[in-house]
């Protein structure tokens, strides 16, 4: 995976460098924002890794102008302002995640690998997961190559939580999303479509987890490529 | 503008310039001897070079008569109006025949010789007896008016037609003098009849009497005007004057602005003149007039002790005496106990006085 | 230049009051002015009304019935009684019935009414050029059985009554005057004692130490006494905020140095290790504390920010069921991978509104802290609820867990920054003390109870709905 990290301080810099280098990753960096900004103008990463304090331009300029661009590259924020309101500007400029600094590696060597398999997915048509495969053109989901039956709502279900996952789903946005206007289903059916999915996705990293009062919540559990 | 500005430049050169050129008269109505005044008016216009005096004398009464004569005809000429008759005065300038005028540079007034500010007292007169010396010895002089009244109840044959005074039907000071005698004494009708006894000699004006004094014709003359008596007797040895220690009635001259005065300023500056400290001493030094200014009152020295002034006040008081009625009645009463009753008619009273000119 | 703001104001103050002082007085003065006018008017006729009055009586007096007719013989004291007024003309007329004059100036003007016997009459008019004021009066006179009345006018021009009004106007208003000038500078003299504790007060303030907390010790006029209390009991907070923030910086020092110094002291026991296996425990050790120090450094960053946003009062409406919502659902995105069951409880709010005043940001952390205890101390497998519901005068945002749970005795000193129940372990201790200070600022009450489960249960009580 080749990855460009913006970040302006080179101690922080140079040990997230190295344990990227260790996993075999190609990692650039880049420590002034004006530069970073000429550089994205002309070269193609897989994932970016965003601080939002820099020289020469901030983290949210060079955000705001890449997809300015149409440029869909994954962008990660890594931030130690304390605010809620500029994670909340950084997604709404078009980050994809965000992490607090100081932050574990692993963490975000976790939500990197997620960033790039959904990046890659999506380019596959696929969702791919350790034992999981989901084909999105076939709508067809495999558990360790051996096909999992699901029925037309499950999959439409399925698809509903992978496009959604980390966050949380009420039924009432389920129910809109899975079933049109006149077929009005009962709360109660709903619950008994996510048990019935639950099940048979068991073995799989993918599970759904119930939220009393506020709904469901989906997530697929990280697995090493 | 710039136009307006030299038109008035020139207006006010040329005003200027008549004024210097062209002296403006001034016409001055008097109840005063000229011979009296006349140094002291031709010092006016020797200090006022600009300004013509036209000088007219009148009796009183008649200047009183005049004024009123033309009070509806404003193109009469007067500017100023000076009297002895401070009664008449005071009764022209409440019929609003004066125009106000607030003195510049003027010495203090006393109350009594000022009125509204429009009539002025300059002088200061009082009225004396004069006599005869060689005629009337010192022995024989009154202290006081009840003493003239004994010494002629005693002496009447040495009084008899040598007596003067005015005729109050004719004379308007001598009117104003008579009444103020009777505000001021309850005893002056006794006196009155006394000179009645006597058979007295009436005269329009002072002069006359000290004429007739000086000739030896009246041993004494009663109530006359001191500043001409006083400077008679400096030119003529034989005349005295005395003044009583009860009191001594004293008149100022008054002067006002007519209303309708044609030479305004020449006015004002003439009253200003006449009651400036330069004024009051040239009354002094130039008339036979006394100044009413103290300091300049150096004829009156020798009486200041022993005669007590009392001065006549203008005011409307003076009016009652003025009254019709008032005056018509007190007019009779003089003339029940002054005249003798044979004598009333008029020319009856010329007669005798004719015959008794001829008699001596 | 410093000076200038104080003096100015100071001055303004007094200015103020004395030109409010002088306001009341220049009413006053206007309507005394209206009434001296009024007073002296009368007073001036009156007064000369009496001369006229009298000169008419004594005239009349001498008023006699002839066989010619009617007579008079005016006394001097008559004419002398109206020239008492020194500068005005006199006019009269001695008139009978009929109207035939009988002395006097028969040309003046008639009064507008008939005269009564006895009864004076006063009136103006215009005469010869000037303004006059006369009197008529009659009397009845009798000779024999012949009678007749004769009447008689006098008047004189108006010069002395309008001089004696202005004098008494300027007299009158003379002394106006002067009794407001003198209590202007009474006022002025009063506005300045009153003022003085102030100036003593500014005086005391101006020159003290930055560190000097003594109270006020001037003895204030009733009026000001509360303002003389309020600022000693500011100076007393003044006071205590800073001993507190002594008391934060040295707790704070104390915690950080700590924290670092056991994580250098596992950090260097892990360069003396030989075998690799220990190292490696010593160095996991150190991992776990500098997991701690970042808690910390978190913890202590957002008290400040709660503490500081608190002061800024930076205050909007929002709806503490979306807050609590989105916060729950951050914090379940968080712990997806355990097995803690959450729970997010409406209860019906009975038409009490959701929307309270105060400041998101801050009441976002509190919620934070609240959840991120219930984590840390509850166990595995724990049950966390949040639950709004409606308490007597508003809503509650209540937290439970399954958790062990805070023994009654110590719900106060929990609150307290740096107390942490379970010394030693993962708390930082002043997870408590943010929802402390953010309740505070909010004048919420915050309790803590056991909870129905067993656990620990925390309660905010909002009062106040939304702002203004």
């Amino acid at each position: 995976m080749r990855m460009l990290y913006i970040e302006d301080n080179r101690e922080l810099a140079e040990t997230v460098i190295e344990r990227f280098r260790n996993e075999g990753h190609a990692i650039d960096l880049e420590c002034d924002g004006e530069e970073a900004n000429e550089l994205l103008r002309h070269k193609q990463f897989d994932l970016i890794l965003l601080d939002i304090n820099l020289p020469g331009k901030s983290g949210f300029e060079i955000l705001r102008s890449m997809r300015a661009r149409k440029d869909k590259t994954p962008v990660l924020i890594l931030t130690a302002r304390s605010e809620i309101d500029d994670r909340v500007i950084g997604l709404d400029a078009g980050a994809d995640d965000y992490l607090l600094k100081p932050f574990d590696f692993r963490e975000l060597s976790a939500r990197c690998r997620a960033l790039a398999r959904r990046k890659a997915g999506n380019a596959r048509n696929e969702f791919i997961n350790g034992n999981f495969v989901f084909d999105m053109a076939s709508k067809c989901a495999t558990i360790d190559g051996v096909d999992v039956e699901l029925r037309n709502r499950e999959v439409q279900l399925l698809e509903v939580f992978l496009n959604n996952l980390g966050q949380v789903l009420s039924k009432e946005d389920i129910a809109d999303r899975i079933y049109t206007f006149e077929e009005a289903p009962t709360l109660n059916a709903i619950e008994q479509l996510i048990t019935r999915l639950r099940k048979k996705l068991d073995r799989s990293p993918f599970f759904v987890k119930t939220i009393r009062g506020l709904g469901y919540i989906a997530h697929v559990n990280d697995a090493p490529d | 503008m710039i136009r307006l500005v030299l038109a008035l430049l020139v207006l006010i050169f040329l005003s200027s310039l008549s004024r210097a050129t062209e002296p403006g008269t001034l016409n001055i109505l008097s109840a005063t001897d000229t011979k009296a005044i006349k140094s002291l008016i031709r010092k006016f216009e020797l200090l006022n070079p600009d300004i013509h005096i036209t000088y007219q004398e009148f009796d009183a009464n008649e200047l009183f008569e005049t004024i009123r004569k033309h009070r509806d005809d404003p193109s009469y000429p007067v500017d100023i109006v000076i009297s002895s008759a401070m009664d008449l005065q005071v009764k022209l300038v409440n019929e609003g025949m004066a125009r106000p005028h607030n003195l510049v540079g003027a010495i203090d007034i006393e109350d009594w010789a000022q009125w509204r500010n429009e009539l002025y007292g300059f002088t200061f007169e009082p009225l004396v007896l004069a006599y005869n010396k060689s005629m009337f010895p010192e022995a024989m002089h009154p202290k006081t008016r009840s003493d003239l009244a004994s010494i002629m109840r005693d002496f009447p044959v040495f009084f008899n037609n040598r007596i003067g005074t005015y005729d109050i039907r004719d004379a308007g000071s001598g009117y104003l003098f008579a009444t103020q005698d009777a505000i001021q004494s309850n005893q002056i009708f006794r006196l009155m009849e006394s000179f009645g006894r006597a058979n007295p000699r009436t005269y329009c004006c002072t002069s006359d009497i000290l004429d007739d004094i000086a000739r030896g014709k009246l041993i004494l003359g009663y109530n006359l005007i001191g500043s001409y008596a006083l400077a008679r007797a400096r030119q003529n040895p034989d005349i005295g004057v005395l003044m009583f220690n009860d009191y001594t009635i004293v008149m100022a001259r008054t002067a006002f602005i007519h209303r309708d005065a044609a030479h305004v300023s020449h006015a004002k500056r003439f009253l200003d003149f006449l009651l400036s400290n330069a004024g009051q001493e040239a009354i002094a030094k130039n008339s036979d007039l006394i100044p009413i200014l103290r300091e300049y009152r150096t004829a009156l020295a020798p009486f200041e002790d022993t005669s007590p002034f009392l001065p006549i006040h203008l005011g409307v008081g003076l009016l009652t005496y003025q009254d019709k009625l008032k005056k018509r009645n007190f007019l009779t009463n003089w003339e029940a106990s002054f005249l003798p009753k044979k004598l009333l008619l008029p020319q009856w009273n010329n007669q005798l006085r004719t015959k008794s000119v001829d008699s001596n | 230049m410093l000076m200038m703001p104080r003096t100015k104001r100071r001055q303004s103050m007094r200015q103020r009051l004395l030109l409010g002082m002088l306001a009341g007085f220049i009413a006053i003065l206007s309507i005394i002015s209206i009434g001296l006018w009024r007073y002296a008017d009368d007073a001036a006729n009156q007064s000369y009304d009496r001369l006229l009055s009298g000169a008419a009586l004594v005239i009349l007096e001498h008023t006699f019935l002839t066989t010619q007719g009617i007579s008079v013989d005016i006394p001097y004291s008559a004419m002398e009684t109206v020239g008492l007024a020194r500068d005005d003309r006199v006019f009269y007329r001695i008139y009978s019935q009929n109207g035939t004059t009988i002395t006097g100036d028969s040309q003046l003007p008639l009064p507008d009414v008939i005269v009564n016997d006895k009864i004076p009459y006063y009136f103006d008019a215009w005469y010869s050029l000037e303004r006059a004021h006369f009197i008529v009066q009659s009397r009845l006179l009798t000779e024999g059985s012949h009678s007749d009345t004769v009447i008689v006018q006098i008047g004189h021009t108006r010069r002395a009554r309008n001089s004696l009004r202005t004098d008494l106007i300027i007299n009158g208003f003379s002394i106006a005057l002067i009794v407001t000038l003198v209590g202007l500078f009474f006022i002025w003299i009063g506005i300045n004692r009153a003022l003085h504790p102030l100036i003593a007060i500014e005086e005391d303030l101006r020159q003290r130490e930055v560190t000097d907390f003594k109270l006020l010790q001037v003895k204030p006029p009733r009026e000001i006494a509360s303002l003389i209390s309020s600022i000693n009991a500011y100076i007393q907070r003044l006071k205590n905020s800073l001993e507190h923030s002594q008391d934060f910086i040295a707790d704070v020092t104390h915690q950080t140095r700590t924290s670092l110094g056991t994580l250098q002291g596992q950090l260097g026991l892990a360069t003396q290790e030989t075998s690799l296996e220990a190292m490696r425990e010593r160095l996991q050790r150190a991992d776990c504390q500098v997991q701690r120090t970042i808690r910390l450094n978190n913890q202590l960053l957002s008290h400040a920010m709660v503490i500081h946003r608190a002061d800024k009062q930076e205050t909007s409406n929002f709806s503490l069921v979306d807050l609590a919502r989105s916060t729950l659902e951050q914090i379940v995105r968080d712990q997806i991978h355990s097995h803690i069951e959450f729970a997010f409880i409406l209860d019906d709010l009975a038409g009490e509104s959701d929307i309270i005043g105060g400041d998101p940001i801050s009441l976002r952390e509190a919620l934070r802290n609240l959840l991120d205890n219930a984590v840390r101390h509850g166990p595995p497998a724990n049950k966390i609820d949040v639950r709004i519901c409606k308490h007597q005068s508003g809503v509650s945002l209540i937290v439970d867990d399954e958790g062990p749970g805070i023994a009654k005795d110590k719900h106060k000193k929990v609150l307290e920054r740096f107390y942490s129940d379970t010394l030693g372990d993962t708390g930082s201790g002043l997870g408590l003390a943010i929802v402390n200070a953010v309740a505070l600022s909010h004048k919420a009450t915050l309790s803590l109870q056991n909870s129905p489960s067993g656990g620990l249960r925390v309660r905010l009580d909002f009062t106040n709905g939304g702002l203004e």
